[in-house]
């Protein structure tokens, strides 16, 4: 995987914060940790201040001028001062464009309070997870196997360090032009996650 | 090519310029691709004619994707035409109005 990103992790045990943080540098990405929602949400703040000052689009997108200080903000479910879900709805407030991926055990209560708090389905990756399994879904790596599968030039594509909703929505068209099932495409994308834009 | 302008080898070429910029998506797909557009009623032959139904086209059935697609494209007519010359902010409705020139 070629694309760096920037990533912001909410997570209160130091030593699986840790353990994200050496895996994803050693991946070659940018890591920013922070231990509750509320600190999360601070950092979060502090840096989309930061890029608006310096108005450096960090991710631009031509029909909505957003901005995401961060390329995924991994966010851990069940936190102290502030939970996750808290935080992700102050993020989505403040950028709605932003990818945020939830690390929750409690899966079905995790998506039905996004689907209450943030009016979305969020991304979702169950603990406990292996280490490896981070990092494909924080690169997208289960999307681009299955545009692998439709032939596309994914080394071609990763070259132009695609936005994940760009990742997402270029595979939803390709299915939707080739007239397959999404629902095969579906069951694979839920073994790690749940997407929604 | 403006001496060749309206000559059915100067649209092919124009039209080759775009397809060839869409290698990176597979032949199957890029078939699929000008057959689901000539369903909604743009033909392959009239995107040079109409390029703002192409660009919506794409923009409608690949969302945030159409961006990169038509940012593929815009390159590569400005790398394979001497009349168009890079613009970061060119659409790629005026890229192919430009190429078609």
């Amino acid at each position: 995987m070629s694309t760096h990103l920037r990533i912001l992790i909410a997570e209160d045990e130091d030593k699986i914060a840790e353990s994200y943080r050496i895996v994803l540098k050693s991946s070659g990405h940018e890591v920013k940790i922070t231990k509750d929602g509320q600190s999360c949400v601070d950092a979060y703040m502090e840096e989309l201040k930061r890029i608006r000052q310096e108005r450096k689009p960090a991710n631009y997108s031509k029909d909505q001028q957003v901005y995401t200080p961060f390329d995924v903000v991994l966010m851990d479910y069940r936190m102290p001062v502030m939970d996750g879900m808290e935080a992700a709805r102050r993020i989505l407030t403040a950028v709605p464009g932003q990818r945020i991926v939830f690390a929750s055990a409690y899966l079905k209560e995790t998506l039905l309070d996004s689907l209450r708090h943030l009016n979305r389905i969020i991304e979702l990756i169950s603990k406990p997870f292996s280490l490896d399994q981070l990092v494909a879904v924080v690169e997208d790596e289960h999307l681009y196997k299955q545009l692998q599968k439709l032939n596309v030039d994914v080394e071609r594509l990763k070259s132009w360090e695609p936005t994940h909703v760009q990742i997402y929505d270029l595979l939803n068209g390709l299915i939707k032009i080739r007239n397959l099932d999404p629902n095969l495409f579906k069951k694979t994308l839920n073994e790690q996650s749940v997407q929604g834009v | 090519m403006p001496f060749l302008r309206g000559f059915p080898e100067a649209r092919i070429h124009s039209q080759e310029i775009i397809e060839k910029a869409l290698d990176y998506i597979g032949h199957d797909n890029v078939r699929a691709l000008f057959d689901h557009i000539e369903e909604k009623g743009l033909k392959r032959d009239e995107i040079l004619d109409r390029p703002e139904k192409f660009a919506e086209s794409l923009e409608r059935l690949f969302g945030k994707a159409a961006d990169i697609i038509e940012k593929q494209i815009i390159m590569e007519i400005c790398m394979k035409s001497d009349n168009v010359k890079f613009d970061s902010n060119m659409t790629l409705a005026e890229a192919i109005r430009k190429l078609n020139d």
